[in-house]
């Protein structure tokens, strides 16, 4: 075999399983992420077969290899295959260099394995890592990512040893004269594995990477915008969205999570007294216009500061029954304020900015979420308006009723039939249309409920949608074929087709309060209290909210299993990922920076005026002699640090002195210690600098003792301390003897000189 | 002491061809990072680079860490094993070095000292070492050890030179004597004057008549009882074995062989030298010498031995000085009782005249020119090896 094979380095290594078993178990997390990531069980199951044999024929010491050609063909016929993929198969053009790499790395593993192999393994894992890290992006993959990162560097490590050996192996044999054997080349090397240093030396190296993989994340300019909406095609949706997309093969999972609390004040009501609010819902934003599926906001896109120079109701006389929200948000991220219709006034905290729209949505000023939990207070009129609140709102959205008509867009064969239902489910309102007057606000109203009622009678709620076809509208998909869903199926079908038989309608969304806490007179509001509705709009009674969805469907889907909050959490996980790290695009990799500018600045500023301020203080205690709080609070500090130092230095003096007492630290014979103590004591000059034979040799110059006893000693230290063996009983008696031999011999010396020196005196 | 330190702590870096392949790499994941959007691909771009940055300074912290000790054998024999031992030591208290080799800062034959230390526990020693063959004859100055590591990932390689000099003085290479050239000195020493010592090595030689000038302690008087004129012991100094070389390092340059032959009879010088010494023999030599002619009287001993070889070692054509100026600085002394072998080239290039008056000073002259060689003298098998390798 020769010396540049592995079985070289297996006398090192002590057996080949320290590379290969780190190695197999690499390529398996390398292939199995990519397999998963796209979701391609056929090369789960063959990579995973690949790596099971090899670990299992490395793990009872045998070697499993076909022949190199065999190999070299397979890797010919892989490439073929993988043209003809390429050609013919629709797929990502990074999957297609993955199978490639996966195939390869299927057949190295049947090679019979010398360095270079391993180290063509290793870089083809390391670049599968790199393609499924283009494909992508999910929260397990970076958990994956970090678990590969920790193990490649080990194997990296283990990998940078055995070829370190080798090459000292094959200098070695430059200088001989003839071939040596495995064992007289490692002559030189390791008796004992350093598993425990290269477990320390991966995360040393692994943490400080990451961090710096992080801050590559943090700083790296982007180009384009994010990819959230690409990334969260097939994950899930929990709490408020701001948009609403019929038809996505998506599953809901509720949270837990509480995103509101809200204290309801009324004249002559409290929350306390009755579990039902004034108005359940809290409003986020409002969408009228449904196109391809799908909802948006066109009516009130323009948005108004709110200044303190809009007249209060209570100035014009309205003030009488207003509501009052004292709204707490427990989240951070939202810009969008939650708030009852028709809210007519907000306060808010200095400092932030509300901006308003003609529809009378709320939202905080700025493109970025604000770093402070918010909290606000809500004033609207509560239900039924009269004619002057109406004015009032219409004089608010600078219009009169409706801004706009909402639009509704379904495809011809969709329209016709959506129109066909709602007909026949209001077929006798409508007749009633037919008649002067031919609208009234109250057959409007009436229209709405059937349809609401109907909806609620004949279709079910659901949170899994998998069942749901793309390819159709979204809501002629709910009303024709599923015949279920959730809250935004059921008030876009209501808006739809309110819309088409004539009544203005639009989607409103945001929370409903549903849960009161008594302790706190608070009504509490989770992410699975999201909700859509539809608001119908009349003359006599403005926006009026509608409820499609049936309530006791929804709150039977509330009611969850005991394992509900594990769900929870990695939902949360999977939200927050997707939000912070996904969707991190230019926009808030500017804002980061703007903000860490800011928070430098203010420190600066901070630090500056301090230091102002305790210079006045100084000045103050010149002058006057007095010692004001601040001056006194800095001395205090000062006087601490200082005695922390003092102790530092002192903690360090006497670990020096320990040490210096110690001529080396750690395992040591005691016999050792006491011959060295002893030498010590006569004079010999011990030094941690100094190696333990080097400080026999000394004392061998020095005191003239044998050196076969010393070096009997040294050695028997050094094969206990590196060496894998305890000492035997009998190799302990024979140190114990020469220990016993070298002490009278170095006392009998010391009585020699104190009898010279007797002799001297007298 | 801090400029020492600081010296003690200057570590060169370079990266290595899978380095530098590795960066490449990381540069194509960042323009696809770039390019995709993707945050995965920015932190694997940052991790990448970030984890050569960490490798490098922790493979720089473990050369800082690790010092050294070498041991070496102070002259060799050319062609001989020669091994060096080393000593490492880390001097940090907890974090361990890892893949530490050793290489001598040294000239072309000595390079390939090399040792490597797999694991190097805090506050431990370790020791290492290497053989070697001294390939050149001559003076190997060792500047100092450069310890290198690869550790972690073999993409920086991370080198500090520890200064420590030393020389090792490989002689030539000792090969056979064919024949038994040395001869005893004592036969001859018959017609030797009386010691006029006392004691010593003197010994008994016979009787013979009293003549003028002789001490009258010498009479023996109970032999010169019955004869008219008074006998004297006869006492014989024995003749040393003293063996003397000159030897002619001036090379020929019309002869292509010349070096090669001059090595020829340096190595030969070697091995008589040696084993003279074996045998007993004081040993002179007269050289030419970087600086002049060097003429060392005979002596015996290591120290002898040593400075015999170390000459035999050191010749080089720096400053050539010519034959006659050597045999000119021998002292009549140094040969008269030797047994002297004049090693040269060719018996032709040396002058008449030269060769007559050494030949006048000493007891005994030989000489040898490298045609002779193959008839007394047997080479090492080793640079026989050689020779043929590299005609």
């Amino acid at each position: 075999m020769p010396l540049s094979s592995y079985t070289t380095a297996d006398m090192v290594l002590t057996e080949r399983r320290r590379l290969e078993q780190p190695l197999l178990l690499l390529i398996w997390l390398g292939t199995t992420t990519f397999s998963l990531a796209e979701g391609n069980l056929l090369y789960l199951i063959s990579c995973t077969l690949g790596v099971g044999i090899n670990w299992l024929v490395v793990r009872r010491n045998m070697e499993i290899y076909i022949r190199r050609a065999f190999v070299n063909i397979g890797v010919v016929l892989s490439l073929i295959v993988i043209v003809l993929e390429a050609q013919f198969a629709n797929v990502l053009p990074q999957v297609t260099v993955g199978h490639f790499m996966m195939l390869i790395q299927l057949l190295k593993l049947f090679e019979r394995k010398r360095a270079r192999d391993y180290i063509q393994l290793l870089t083809l894992n390391m670049l599968l890592m790199v393609t499924t890290a283009l494909i992508c992006s999910a929260p397990w993959f970076a958990v994956a990512l970090v678990m590969y990162l920790l193990l490649a560097s080990y194997v990296a490590m283990v990998f940078t040893l055995k070829r370190g050996l080798d090459a000292a192996g094959a200098t070695r044999l430059r200088g001989e004269a003839g071939p040596l054997s495995p064992r007289q080349v490692a002559w030189n090397v390791i008796r004992q594995w350093p598993g425990k240093s290269l477990h320390r030396f991966i995360w040393a190296v692994t943490i400080p990477a990451l961090i710096v993989g992080v801050f590559a994340f943090l700083l790296t300019p982007r180009t384009g915008g994010n990819i959230l909406e690409e990334a969260q095609k097939n994950i899930l949706a929990t709490g408020f969205d701001t948009s609403i997309r019929l038809g996505q093969q998506k599953t809901i999972y509720l949270s837990d999570r509480i995103v509101l609390r809200v204290a309801v004040h009324r004249d002559g009501w409290k929350s306390s007294q009755a579990a039902e609010p004034p108005s359940r819902y809290l409003r986020g934003v409002v969408m009228d216009s449904y196109e391809n599926s799908s909802w948006k906001n066109t009516a009130g896109n323009e948005r108004y500061l709110l200044s303190a120079a809009q007249p209060a109701p209570l100035d014009t006389g309205l003030g009488r029954g207003l509501v009052r929200h004292d709204i707490r948000s427990m989240t951070l991220g939202h810009t969008d304020l939650f708030a009852p219709y028709p809210t007519v006034r907000m306060n808010m905290s200095e400092g932030i900015n509300v901006m308003f729209s003609r529809g009378l949505e709320y939202a905080v000023r700025g493109a970025y979420p604000p770093r402070e939990r918010l909290r606000y207070e809500t004033i609207s009129f509560p239900p039924p308006l009269d004619e002057r609140r109406r004015a009032h709102l219409a004089w608010i959205r600078g219009d009169t009723g409706l801004l706009t008509q909402p639009r509704v867009q379904l495809p011809p064969i969709a329209k016709k039939r959506v129109t066909a239902l709602a007909e026949e489910w209001c077929g006798d309102l409508l007749e009633q249309l037919r008649d002067p007057p031919h609208r009234t606000d109250e057959l409007s109203l009436q229209i709405a409920q059937r349809i609401e009622t109907q909806l609620k009678k004949n279709y079910e709620y659901t949170l899994d949608l998998s069942q749901s076809d793309p390819s159709r509208d979204g809501v002629e998909d709910f009303l024709f074929h599923l015949r279920r869903g959730h809250c935004e199926y059921f008030a876009s079908a209501m808006t739809v087709m309110c819309n088409l038989l004539g009544v203005p309608a639009r989607v409103a969304v945001g929370f409903v309060m549903d849960e009161y806490d008594p302790d706190t007179d608070e009504f509490i509001v989770r992410d699975r209290d999201a909700h859509a509705w539809c608001e119908v709009f009349t003359e006599a009674t403005d926006w009026t909210p509608f409820d499609p969805t049936p309530g006791g469907a929804r709150l039977e889907a509330m009611e969850r299993p005991w394992y509900a909050f594990i769900k929870d959490f990695f939902q949360e996980i999977h939200f927050q990922w997707y939000q912070q790290v996904v969707g991190y695009d230019l926009a808030e990799q500017r804002e980061l920076s703007d903000r860490a500018t800011d928070e430098a600045l203010a420190l600066w500023r901070q630090c500056m005026k301090g230091l102002h301020t305790l210079k006045d203080s100084f000045l103050n205690l010149l002058q006057r002699g007095v010692v004001d709080r601040l001056l006194f609070n800095f001395l205090l500090v000062l006087q601490g640090f200082t005695a922390l130092i003092v102790l530092v230095i002192v903690v360090q003096h006497i670990r020096r002195r320990r040490r210096r007492k110690l001529p080396v630290m750690g395992r040591r014979l005691v016999l050792l210690n006491r011959l060295l103590a002893l030498l010590e004591r006569r004079g010999l000059i011990v030094t941690p600098d100094k190696t333990l034979l080097e400080q026999m040799s000394e004392a061998r110059k020095k005191f003239n003792l044998p050196a076969f006893r010393l070096d009997a000693l040294a050695h028997l230290q050094y094969r206990w301390r590196w060496g894998r063996r305890e000492p035997t009983p009998e190799e302990l008696q024979q140190a114990r003897e020469h220990f016993d031999a070298l002490c009278e011999q170095i006392s009998a010396q010391g009585k020699t000189g104190r009898e010279r020196e007797s002799l001297g005196d007298r | 002491m801090a400029r020492r330190k600081r010296k003690d702590r200057r570590t060169t870096l370079r990266v290595t061809l899978a380095g530098w392949l590795f960066l490449l790499v990381s540069l194509l994941v960042g323009l696809a990072a770039v390019r995709s959007q993707m945050p995965m691909m920015f932190v694997l771009f940052g991790a990448m680079l970030g984890g050569m940055a960490v490798s490098a300074m922790i493979a720089r912290g473990m050369v800082i860490a690790a010092n050294v000790h070498r041991e070496l054998p102070t002259r060799a024999w050319q062609f001989e094993t020669v091994y060096f031992g080393y000593y490492l030591r880390n001097r940090r208290r907890h974090s361990p070095c890892l893949g530490i080799a050793l290489h001598e800062i040294a000239p072309r034959g000595v390079e390939n000292a090399y040792g490597y230390c797999v694991h190097l526990p805090g506050r431990s020693v370790f020791r290492a070492g290497c053989r070697l063959n001294a390939e050149n004859r001559g003076r190997v100055d060792l500047k100092g050890v450069r310890l290198t590591t690869k550790f972690p990932f073999g993409l920086v390689i991370v080198r500090r030179d520890v200064e420590q000099t030393a020389s090792l003085v490989v002689w030539p290479a000792k090969g056979r004597l064919k024949s038994d050239l040395f001869r005893r000195g004592a036969l001859e020493a018959s017609n030797a004057p009386p010691s006029r010592l006392q004691g010593g090595q003197d010994e008994f030689f016979g009787l013979r008549e009293y003549r003028t000038g002789d001490s009258p302690r010498w009479i023996h008087w109970r032999r010169s009882a019955g004869r008219e004129t008074p006998v004297v012991r006869e006492m014989a100094h024995p003749v040393p074995d003293v063996l003397f070389l000159v030897i002619d390092t001036s090379l020929d340059e019309t002869e292509p062989l010349a070096e090669w032959q001059r090595e020829r009879l340096l190595r030969l010088a070697a091995t008589m030298i040696d084993q003279a010494l074996m045998r007993g023999f004081q040993v002179g030599l007269a050289i030419a010498g970087a600086k002049g002619p060097e003429v060392f009287p005979p002596a015996m001993g290591i120290g002898a031995r040593i400075s015999l070889l170390d000459a035999l070692a050191n010749v080089s054509d720096a400053e050539p000085v010519a034959f006659h100026r050597v045999v000119e600085a021998i002292p009549a002394s140094a040969v008269h009782n030797a047994q002297t072998f004049l090693l040269t080239e060719a018996r032709e290039g040396i002058s008449p005249a030269v060769l007559a008056g050494l030949g006048r000073s000493a007891r005994h002259l030989e000489v040898i020119a490298a045609v002779d060689l193959e008839g007394v003298f047997e080479d090492n098998p080793l640079v026989r090896t050689r020779e043929e390798k590299c005609p």
